[in-house]
């Protein structure tokens, strides 16, 4: 069976495309026993390659690999056997995103609930409407709610404006946390954190909707 | 005095719904609903009968249809044979020529 490809996509940068791709993928990895290939597509920054290569040979395996402008016609060939692609995105909208895009069978847009994180969102989620306008709606395309302050009025204003943009909103969200921070350099996720940790609670409950998502 | 309440827009202030796309997003937007994204010249210096042929097909075709579509039916047809392993020339690794056609599609 072909591998399910989520891409992590979103045309500014800092809305946490990288850290919620990681930790998705460890999640899928560690929780629920899949096997997961990370694909890094901003190779020129490369942080999901460093995560990928900062973690032990003890820890659950995600391997990671830069891909490019060959993606479409190459990650076929190199993801069979796995159960999950996750694809780290570029924080602009170029034909690479497009091809991601295609390939994809479901893009996760996260945005931060801020004005501006709201605006630069626009044309990331007319980019996926174009596509599914042509394919009778795949790829599904979500938005992610992502480093909210835990109940603030910012935190209800921005999900109920997101609707605006006429595309699901994940009710699961994560929220600003060390926890996502402290870990990095050892190429740790949130599910190396003791149980009952808020962000690992957080990135479970959005892994769980995706899959669901997904079917 | 209160803070005020937050307020979020979808539209951006600067930027108008008919104003026209920047070119990195009109490229990316051709490219999501279109299977090509960009394209380039191919050269090939062909006998003459090739050139009459494809400019009488073209002038007798009901839309006046310019040669560079027919060039690109004929190497459609071509793709297609390939992939079918009926080429006319010999392929050694027809399987992954077959899987690189496809993923043109």
């Amino acid at each position: 069976m072909a591998a399910r490809i989520w891409t992590f996509q979103n045309q500014k940068g800092g809305t946490t495309k990288t850290t919620s791709a990681t930790n998705i993928a460890a999640c899928l990895a560690t929780v629920h026993k899949k096997n997961v290939l990370l694909v890094d597509l901003d190779g020129t920054q490369g942080s999901a390659t460093d995560w990928a290569s900062a973690r032990s040979d003890d820890a659950v395996p995600v391997p990671c690999v830069i891909m490019r402008e060959t993606i479409k016609r190459d990650l076929p060939r190199i993801s069979s056997g796995y159960d999950y692609v996750i694809i780290d995105g570029i924080p602009k909208i170029t034909p690479l995103t497009s091809d991601a895009v295609k390939i994809s069978d479901l893009v996760i847009i996260p945005v931060q609930p801020s004005q501006y994180d709201i605006w630069a969102t626009r044309d990331m989620v007319q980019l996926v409407k174009d596509r599914q306008e042509v394919t009778d709606g795949l790829p599904k395309a979500v938005l992610l709610v992502a480093r909210a302050i835990r109940n603030t009025i910012i935190e209800r204003t921005a999900t109920e404006a997101l609707h605006g943009y006429e595309l699901p909103v994940l009710n699961a969200k994560t929220y600003q946390s060390v926890s996502y921070t402290n870990g990095i350099a050892e190429g740790l996720s949130v599910f190396d954190l003791p149980a009952g940790d808020g962000a690992r609670d957080d990135i479970e409950a959005v892994t769980l909707e995706l899959l669901e998502m997904d079917k | 005095m209160s803070k005020p309440a937050p307020k979020i827009t979808l539209d951006r202030p600067t930027r108008q719904v008919s104003a026209p796309e920047e070119a990195h997003l009109e490229k990316a937007r051709r490219a999501v609903v279109t299977e090509s994204t960009e394209e380039k010249q191919l050269k090939a210096i062909v006998p003459v009968k090739y050139h009459r042929g494809t400019n009488d097909i073209k002038s007798m075709s009901a839309d006046n249809v310019p040669v560079k579509y027919l060039i690109i039916e004929a190497l459609d047809d071509l793709f297609k044979k390939y992939e079918q392993g009926k080429g006319h020339y010999n392929v050694e690794d027809q399987a992954e020529l077959k899987r690189r056609l496809e993923s043109l599609k």
